[in-house]
């Protein structure tokens, strides 16, 4: 080997270095920016959260219940921790870590119908990937290259949408995420043409079925009370839904006779309030609040008993 | 196989370690069957076409070469001609001619109900098949002698970097290449890869991160507002420009560290200050190719002012259907033309206003390209629209301007994303007008190893991983 070859394999391998080291720093400062932000996964994985409060579901879970204005109805903390796209499985991960780091809640609230949800949104959970087990487990299981390139690269740990909420919502609360808009006029014109079809049986699979028993369980295990409901969904749409009642059913099956399935799926009208088919906007989030006050949703056994000694205990801060 | 899959990758692994150990015809036998493999890999009946298309040319330019007979030279170039547009014509545009030809009887009362033929369209049909006949026109117009190897003809044809999208490098540029061994150098290794990255930024990170916006809008654009319309529009003249030009930076790359010059394809083309410098800065082969062989030929500004701009149109339309069998790419290369007719027309008819506008100050500059773009946009829009139907209902939605508020455009973090790395494109292009990159990185080599290294962060942040293809693969 003469010394130009030796100088070129000392200029790769100090590349590697540099790029290798600069992966690692970048990635831990990219980690310390994510884990200090206000968005709801950081929260979560971070620890010490106290809310009374927490909802789970998906993009519905996320448009139907909005927290600000739950929490100001009920006058308990609440968090939201649903997300587009996730399935039933990738939200029993959520629960279990939630209520590994944090305190229990009194309310547990999940929006059943991530049910027919693939687990295809796991991919936005890559910035927590060093920060829980079970993440890793299922990243194992689902997206063992996605998982591998992690553990190789960490900068493609924060190529994500998760990402990018945690650094926008570094200085600001990320509770008041909803869609502000209203249905276009041609979607209703689309619904109202729209052949009744039924929802494919084959989303329903038994992976979900069986983490929605598990976080049911789990809830009960801790005891959390619990509402596993179904939120407003545009009414043409839903009567569109061919097999409704067959896929309710399965979802009754799958929780037991112990727990009520919620079934708000018609209960809001109107197109300025909800930004399409399948979700509420600010508008019906508001007015859905109020119909679950109207229905005592938010009201748990622990707070219709009758004090027992002194006011004290069921003050709340 | 495309570049940006795993394949690539073990593929070009193989033919690097082999690359060296081969000279002269060997080595150009490692290219043809490389480059067959590449092909093949995509569907291997491919394989016959190409090689129909090569065995012809190559055989015709032999007879041009060896004859001085300007009636046999004359029917050699035609043969060649008919063959090869003959080919491109049933393979792309059969369908086309078709279903045009029921839509204009119907619309006369006549119901006709043509065979329907499925035919599967060889990926870079159109990019070989006018490189193939830049070969036969050149030897038939003596700017190159036939070339007498076979296996280096069908290398031309085939080299597997600017195969199926380009760029489209004529016979007197790559073939004599082809005559002599390259070493591998150290210096071109290292430009190259330089390329590649760049290349995989623009199509990785650009590109693929703008193509959910632009997807998610051109598929419903009745259900969209006028601002998430027009994102989307601006995002696809950067997904289209990031997906080409990366592609071609890639392929030019590859080229560049096995010895082979490709040229260049693209020249920040969204910075032309006018319709016929956009035209010298964006794919870049191919306008110069329907200039050399279509423009000119046609009698290019020779014959007066009307017979130039017929000429343009001709040329433009023509661009525009080698582009696909579809309506929408004529009316693009029909826009096209006409800027660049109304371009020559505006310093006719305004004269003064046009030398106003032509000013050499910076807001004047600033205008010139805004006003480019705009219109390059609304071209675009055609481009990318499935119908014209389709095309029309997204210029309507711009322009009822009924949801001009951020909070009713969906993908809003992908829309942010894009804004950013399209922005951060632009910038790095304009400061590349005052810094020329290329120059200094090769005074200062250190320095182009930390801006790989950030090419590479870069793509690991940003990059998209769900192996999209390259957008000119369907042309």
């Amino acid at each position: 080997m003469n010394a130009t070859h030796f100088r070129r394999l000392v200029s790769l391998a100090l590349f590697a270095v540099l790029l290798i080291g600069g992966d690692r720093l970048l990635g831990w400062g990219l980690d310390q920016l994510t884990m200090s932000s206000h968005a709801r996964y950081s929260r979560l994985y971070r620890g010490d959260e106290a809310a009374e409060v927490v909802i789970i579901g998906d993009s519905r879970g996320v448009h139907s219940f909005y927290a600000p204005a739950i929490a100001d109805s009920v006058g308990q903390r609440t968090l939201n921790l649903s997300y587009n796209g996730i399935s039933t499985e990738l939200a029993e991960v959520v629960l279990a870590d939630y209520l590994d780091k944090n305190e229990p809640p009194r309310l547990l609230v999940i929006e059943v119908t991530n049910f027919a949800s693939a687990p295809d949104a796991l991919i936005n959970f890559k910035p927590y990937f060093g920060h829980s087990a079970r993440l890793r487990q299922l990243f194992d299981r689902e997206q063992s290259y996605t998982a591998n390139a992690m553990r190789l690269i960490h900068l493609y740990r924060f190529n994500c949408e998760n990402f990018l909420r945690a650094a926008y919502y570094l200085r600001r609360d990320d509770q008041n995420w909803i869609l502000r808009s209203q249905m276009a006029d041609a979607l209703i014109g689309l619904t109202e043409q729209q052949t009744p079809a039924p929802l494919s049986e084959s989303t329903y699979t038994d992976l979900n079925r069986a983490a929605l028993r598990r976080m049911v369980q789990l809830a009960d295990e801790r005891g959390i009370e619990l509402r596993l409901v179904v939120a407003p969904y545009w009414p043409a749409h839903r009567e569109k839904l061919a097999n409704w009642p067959e896929v309710t059913q399965k979802i009754r099956d799958t929780i037991g006779d112990k727990h009520r399935l919620w079934d708000y799926s018609l209960a809001i009208s109107g197109p300025t309030n909800f930004a399409d088919r399948v979700h509420l906007n600010l508008n019906g989030a508001q007015e859905f609040c109020a119909r679950l006050n109207r229905d005592q949703f938010f009201v748990t056994a622990a707070d219709r008993q009758p004090p027992v000694s002194s006011g004290a205990a069921n003050i709340r801060p | 196989m495309t570049f940006n899959s795993l394949t690539f990758l073990i593929f070009i692994a193989i033919f690097s370690a082999l690359y060296p150990l081969t000279h002269g015809r060997s080595r150009l036998w490692l290219i043809l069957v490389s480059s067959c493999i590449f092909y093949g890999w995509w569907d291997w009946r491919f394989l016959l076409l190409i090689g129909f298309s090569t065995t012809l040319d190559y055989w015709l330019g032999w007879y041009l070469g060896e004859t001085d007979d300007p009636r046999r030279r004359r029917w050699l170039l035609s043969a060649s001609l008919v063959a090869n547009l003959g080919v491109l014509a049933f393979f792309k545009y059969f369908g086309f001619f078709v279903n045009s030809f029921v839509a204009v009887a119907d619309s006369f009362g006549w119901h006709v109900s043509p065979p329907l033929l499925n035919i599967i369209l060889p990926v870079g049909i159109s990019f070989y098949t006018f490189q193939s006949m830049s070969y036969t026109i050149d030897v038939y117009q003596r700017i190159m002698p036939h070339e007498r190897s076979f296996v280096r003809y069908a290398c031309f044809v085939t080299f597997f970097p600017q195969l199926v999208a380009g760029p489209i490098v004529r016979a007197d540029y790559l073939l004599p290449q082809l005559h002599r061994d390259h070493p591998l150098r150290w210096e071109a290794f290292l430009s190259g890869v330089q390329l590649i990255l760049w290349g995989y930024v623009l199509k990785s990170v650009v590109a693929d991160s703008l193509a959910p916006v632009v997807d998610n809008h051109f598929a419903a654009p009745e259900l969209s507002t006028s601002l998430g319309m027009l994102i989307a529009v601006i995002f696809y003249a950067f997904q289209i420009y990031g997906d080409f030009a990366g592609y071609s930076l890639i392929a030019i790359g590859i080229a560049e560290i096995f010895g082979y010059d490709l040229g260049r394809n693209f020249d920040r083309p969204y910075f032309a200050q006018s319709f016929s410098e956009f035209w010298q800065r964006w794919h870049i082969s191919l306008s110069t190719w329907l200039r050399d062989y279509l423009y000119i030929p046609l009698g290019g500004n020779r014959g007066g002012t009307w017979r130039t701009y017929r000429n343009l149109m001709i040329t433009m339309l023509l661009g525009g259907l080698w582009h696909g069998a579809n309506w929408t790419f004529v009316i693009w290369g029909a826009l096209h033309g006409l800027y660049l007719v109304m371009q020559r027309l505006s310093g006719v008819v305004f004269p003064r206003l046009t030398a106003f506008f032509s000013r050499d100050e910076w807001p004047f500059q600033v205008l010139r390209v805004a006003c480019v773009f705009s219109l390059t946009c609304f071209a675009w829009v055609f481009f990318r629209a499935q119908s014209f139907s389709d095309a029309l209902m997204v210029l309507q939605r711009i322009f009822m301007f009924d949801g001009l508020g951020f909070s009713a455009v969906p993908f809003k973090f992908e829309v942010v994303k894009g804004i950013a790395l399209v922005s951060t494109l632009v910038a790095c292009e304009a400061l590349s007008f005052r810094f020329q990159a290329r120059p200094f990185f090769a005074r200062h080599p250190r320095l182009m190893g930390f801006v790989n290294a950030c090419a590479l962060w870069l793509i690991a942040l940003f990059g998209t991983f769900t192996g999209n293809s390259f957008i000119y693969f369907q042309f």
